[in-house]
């Protein structure tokens, strides 16, 4: 049976998880919130705040698939929740980046800096 | 977290002129990005992405942080890619990426050139330009692409880096492989090794027409050639530049300068020896004449500059074209106003000319009936105005020479043999006018020849009939007298005879003819 959809990102999020923190990272936060989206995961690498961005393929579609997913639109989604996180912690000078993960059944891909907001963005 | 500045020194253009543009790159923590202000134009702000890729490119990483470049003054219009270089050498600076080396100041440091993806670098326009207001500014040290350094290499006391790749000017900087400086070049040598593009050896017969053109050369006088089609005025007119002295060293700048900017120089090619030669087509626009464009640049009489600018089928030219020519022509210099910008262009040329005496082009001539009315004579001359002609000092029939006419001449005079008679009667000038600011007789002002043309008694009651008798205008009066004053220079002769202002008013005679017959 298929499995649902919700059900699915979380399995992701987990392997994601997992996978970076094998590389050294540390868990900030996951799956968190703001009025305007949510952030799948925060983590620390060394000084840096990394926002990570998941994304769980594991049935259809080629890979890459799911890393084409993430639109300027949906970076900007992401990218305003970060901001809204940034101004609740007092951290708008921070070290900052933005990841995207690809969660496939057969592996996983990782873009560390996968995209940079550029200018204003409010 | 920490927060990071560096700055670098390069150049911006307006009109010939550079001005010194500090590049201000400051990096710190939060939302990663880049941004470009200081008034960029697109080509500026699209440098962020070559910055980028080239950057990566030559194994140097860019952090993702928030990046912010002011190119100051901020009230200065920025264009063109030549901005890539010193920007990434900035951003590579203040994220910590490099690290100059104890001897070197980035902030003396001029720096320019495109940058492409993979990390190479291209040649700009207006190098020169560039490099000569850097050293007026007291600045000696220049790092900019390999192809723009034999533009530079002529300018004194200057330390040329030519680069190719960004990774040979992060090497430079860094001390760890220094870029082997341009060999300063002299002009003289340069000089020596021109060749005239077109002989007038290949033209054949014509000896009237071969006098003025020498006689023009000379004294720096604009003319004018009527003839059939096929007569051979093109041939005459590219001829000319051979004729000519070489440009001077200091005219080559001005002239160089120029072609720099335009982007007409050839790549890799130094300063220009060989007087510039404009023939723009008859379609040609006012501001593709005079300079124009959203940017002001320098049209075909700035190009010309110190040079010949030849307008074939003069009376084709739209009048407003030609009428645009008068300023230049008087002042030497044209200012092209634009929106955004003003830029002034010296344009100091010789004016020649080629038309056909009638719309088939065989008015007046020996081989061919003409078979054109008057009323269409008429209308086709008027197509070139009174103001303009008033201004050509020389105008000469040139007619077809038979074919069996070419076939039996001796071999004509070389351009050198004349180029040497045209360069004694300039050297002559040059002496003469060397407190003015003249450098030759057609630049001569009203008090200029009451000063240095002396008639003699015979000649001055020549020319006073001439007068009379052609109806001739002030200005043509004083005309006459300057041609005069070169034919004399040619034979090197101080005082101006009977001869010499007959031969000038003769030059005179086609307006007669053909304009109030």
């Amino acid at each position: 049976m298929k499995k649902a959809t919700y059900e699915t990102g979380l399995e992701g999020e987990d392997i994601a998880e997992q996978y970076l923190v094998n590389l050294g990272f540390r868990t900030i936060e996951k799956r968190h919130r703001e009025k305007t989206g949510e952030i799948d995961l925060i983590m620390e690498e060394g000084k840096t705040l990394v926002f990570v961005e998941v994304k769980a393929r594991f049935s259809e579609g080629r890979a890459g698939e799911g890393l084409r997913s993430v639109t300027p639109s949906k970076q900007k989604k992401i990218t305003r929740t970060a901001t809204l996180y940034l101004m609740k912690h007092g951290w708008l000078r921070r070290d900052i980046r933005f990841d995207v993960i690809e969660v496939r059944a057969d592996g996983v891909t990782h873009i560390p800096n996968a995209f940079q907001p550029g200018g204003m963005i409010f | 977290m920490r927060e990071m500045m560096a700055r670098t020194l390069t150049f911006g253009l307006s009109g010939v002129r550079g001005f010194p543009v500090q590049v201000e790159v400051f990096s710190t923590g939060g939302m990663p990005g880049m941004e470009i202000i200081g008034l960029p134009d697109a080509s500026v702000r699209e440098s962020r992405e070559r910055v980028n890729a080239a950057i990566l490119n030559s194994g140097k990483e860019m952090p993702p942080r928030r990046i912010t470049i002011n190119l100051a003054p901020a009230d200065m219009r920025k264009e063109g890619p030549s901005f890539d270089l010193p920007i990434a050498v900035g951003l590579l600076a203040a994220n910590m990426q490099i690290f100059p080396r104890a001897d070197l100041d980035l902030k003396k440091t001029v720096l320019f050139g495109e940058l492409s993806l993979d990390g190479q670098i291209h040649p700009v326009n207006g190098a020169l330009a560039i490099v000569i207001s850097a050293s007026e500014q007291g600045l000696t040290d220049v790092i900019l692409p390999a192809e723009n350094a034999m533009e530079a290499a002529c300018i004194q006391g200057m330390n040329i880096f030519p680069a190719h790749s960004l990774t040979e000017v992060i090497e430079h900087i860094e001390g760890k492989r220094i870029i082997p400086p341009q060999e300063q070049l002299d002009y003289e040598t340069l000089k020596a090794q021109r060749i005239p593009s077109t002989d007038l050896s290949q033209v054949k017969g014509q000896q009237s027409a071969r006098r003025a053109l020498e006689v023009a050369a000379a004294g720096g006088h604009n003319m004018l050639m009527i003839g059939a089609p096929g007569s051979g005025k093109t041939m005459l007119a590219r001829s000319l530049p051979g004729i000519l002295p070489p440009l001077s060293f200091s005219e080559s700048l001005e002239t160089t300068r120029i072609f720099s900017i335009a982007g007409k120089l050839t790549p890799g090619s130094g300063l220009m020896v060989e007087r510039p030669f404009c023939a723009p087509h008859h379609s040609a626009s006012v501001a593709s004449m005079v300079g124009g464009g959203s940017n002001a640049s320098p049209g075909e009489v700035s190009l010309a500059h110190n040079g010949v600018l030849f307008l074939d089928e003069l009376p084709e030219f739209s009048r407003a074209a030609l009428e645009a020519l008068r300023q230049p022509l008087e002042d030497g210099v044209v200012t092209v106003s634009r929106v955004r910008r003003q830029a002034q262009y010296q344009s100091s040329f010789m004016l020649i000319a080629g038309m056909n005496p009638c719309p088939c082009g065989y008015y007046g001539s020996r081989q061919r009936e003409c078979r054109c009315t008057p009323v269409e004579i008429r209308r086709y001359l008027d197509q070139v105005s009174g103001p303009l002609l008033d201004r050509i000092d020389i105008q000469v029939e040139v007619d077809t020479v038979p074919v069996q006419e070419i076939r039996a001449s001796k071999p004509a005079e070389s351009s050198a043999q004349v180029a040497e008679r045209v360069a004694l009667a300039r050297r002559i000038q040059q002496e003469r006018y060397r407190q003015t600011p003249f450098h030759c007789n057609a630049q001569l002002d009203n008090a200029g020849i009451r000063q240095y043309c002396r008639l003699s008694p015979d000649a001055e009651s020549l020319l006073n009939l001439a007068v009379e008798r052609m109806n001739l205008s002030m200005r043509a009066y004083h005309r006459v007298i300057k041609v005069a004053r070169t034919i004399a220079d040619l034979q090197q002769e101080e005082k101006i005879g009977t001869a010499e202002i007959a031969e000038a008013i003769q030059y005179r005679e086609l307006d007669q003819k053909y304009w109030r017959g």
